[in-house]
């Protein structure tokens, strides 16, 4: 990991105005610095902190992360496109998808 | 099924007798739990949610939080340390004085709208202890290991409930011979209007049995806002997903729910498990709702990795449980489930409550032990020995084994 940066989760939640997000520590979750891990980030947090992902690394395994983004796509509405679900798929493959 | 390795990162030694609960540090609290996935364990913190003591963060957002096993070894479990499990993200605030519960029918046009206040001077006030206990609970325990939110043992809480009758509410609104289900809302949402809502069912005389409330309190006060204030579904004997929290609309169905969380999500294997025959409606060919708590029991008083010592009396405490019918009888071991002793058991507040327990054992050889708990329903169902593998991780009671060294 080059980089490390910490995930700013407040400018995108705080629309939601009159709601008590738990917002927590969340923003101390480490998540890499790279195209990809932004992609991850910009896609997945809308709705979830990344400790979802981080908490399933190696239970989910390897290209079984697809029918994970394609559940959140089809059953939860995640605005994610074909490309992007691609290469959200293949960097969680690599990064989470571990024995 | 083979038990995974894991590395002891501590020792305690325990006072001469053990039936006084020993302090537990941050770092023991989240080790508690072996077997778990590296990811988890990486990634557990224990965080304070506003108006609650630490607990186990599995997931900021939506906030899952479990109970610290230390915490579970009371009939009742306080509401600050009592576990906290959402779907979605967006959990509004709602101040009692604007609460508001509507009733609809998808096959007439009745409907009718309540205050708390309304529910609180309409109806007789009735009050039940009851455990709820997420159907994923222990998921985290799961062999092999199962995607989702990675429950160690504390997905389970014990409270005493107030509330009214859900059945007095809708026989009062009208509830006619047709209704096959009853379906329920709660007020949290996905930050995406695509997002489902979180829908729930059940079949009418669950609905109407007269132990199903409507709670607006928790251990004589009004509910945490993180477990549902201001009112929230008791299904005792039923798996939390039940147990709508913030619940804001109730629709009597005469067809069954095609809710995603009932259609998709909750289902278990058909005939793995008991139950299989409560939820008809919305059971298939291949798959059933998950519905009753399958019998369980937990050792709460003494963690994974502590240190006792040789030919002096050991007392084990913790709690069993099951879907409703109580808790016949406990056993422990000492020797990871060769042999078993019986334990005392409580009288509990209710058959659908914890029961506590207690057997003291008196380790004679050195070296590792693997402390076991098993218990027995009134109903004749047994804890297994092995896990009934499922792909959601659901019902596992699996005998908790805590390891301990004799010294």
């Amino acid at each position: 990991m080059k980089h490390s940066i910490v995930v700013m989760i407040a400018t995108i939640t705080l629309g939601l105005l009159g709601s008590w997000l738990c917002l927590a520590d969340e923003t101390k979750i480490v998540w890499e610095n790279s195209d990809a891990a932004r992609l991850v980030q910009s896609r997945c947090i809308t709705c979830h902190s990344l400790d979802y992902i981080q908490m399933n690394a190696g239970v989910i395994k390897g290209a079984n992360w697809e029918a994970e983004v394609n559940k959140m796509r089809k059953a939860y509405g995640a605005p994610i496109n074909d490309e992007e679900a691609k290469q959200i798929v293949a960097y969680l493959s690599q990064k989470f998808g571990g024995e | 099924m083979s038990i995974p390795t894991y590395s002891k990162q501590r020792r305690h030694v325990l006072s001469s007798l053990s039936s006084i609960p020993v302090a537990i540090a941050a770092s023991d609290v989240l080790a508690g739990t072996p077997y778990l996935p590296p990811g988890t364990v990486a990634s557990a913190r224990l965080e304070t949610l506003p108006g609650k003591r630490p607990m186990i963060k599995r997931s900021y957002r939506p906030p899952n939080y479990e109970t610290p096993l230390a915490a579970l070894g009371t009939e009742i479990t306080p509401a600050d340390q009592f576990f906290v499990r959402w779907h979605l993200s967006v959990i509004p605030e709602i101040h009692p004085k604007d609460y508001q519960l509507n009733l609809s029918s998808d096959h007439n046009d009745r409907s009718l709208k309540f205050s708390l206040a309304d529910l609180q001077r309409q109806f007789e006030p009735v009050e039940i202890t009851a455990v709820c206990q997420c159907s994923g609970a222990r998921r985290g325990l799961s062999d092999p290991h199962v995607a989702g939110v990675e429950w160690g043992y504390g997905a389970v809480s014990n409270a005493r409930w107030k509330g009214v009758r859900l059945r007095d509410v809708l026989r009062h609104f009208g509830i006619d011979a047709s209704t096959i289900e009853v379906a329920f809302w709660g007020e949290d949402r996905g930050p995406l209007d695509v997002t489902p809502r979180f829908v729930k069912s059940l079949p009418t005389y669950k609905a109407m049995d007269d132990q199903t409330i409507l709670a607006f309190e928790m251990n004589g006060k009004p509910i945490p806002h993180w477990n549902g204030a201001p009112v929230r579904l008791i299904v005792p004997g039923w798996t939390a997903t039940y147990w709508m929290k913030q619940i804001s609309h109730i629709q009597c169905l005469q067809s069954p729910s095609k809710s995603f969380w009932m259609t998709s999500a909750y289902r278990l294997t058909k005939d793995k498990f008991p139950g299989d025959d409560r939820f008809i409606t919305q059971a298939n060919d291949k798959t059933v709702a998950v519905t009753e708590m399958v019998v369980n029991s937990l050792i709460t008083n003494i963690a994974d990795g502590q240190s006792v010592h040789v030919n002096q009396p050991l007392m084990i405490q913790g709690v069993a449980w099951d879907g409703g019918s109580g808790i016949d009888s406990v056993e422990v071991s000492v020797d990871d489930g060769k042999t078993w002793q019986p334990a005392a058991v409580a009288k509990a507040e209710s058959r659908y409550s914890f029961h506590c327990y207690s057997a003291t054992v008196t380790p004679q050889t050195l070296g590792l032990h693997a402390l076991r708990v098993r218990a027995l329903s009134n109903g004749g169902q047994k804890q297994p020995e092995a896990l009934v593998f499922n792909p959601a991780g659901y019902h596992n009671n699996v005998w908790h084994r805590v390891e301990v060294t004799v010294v």
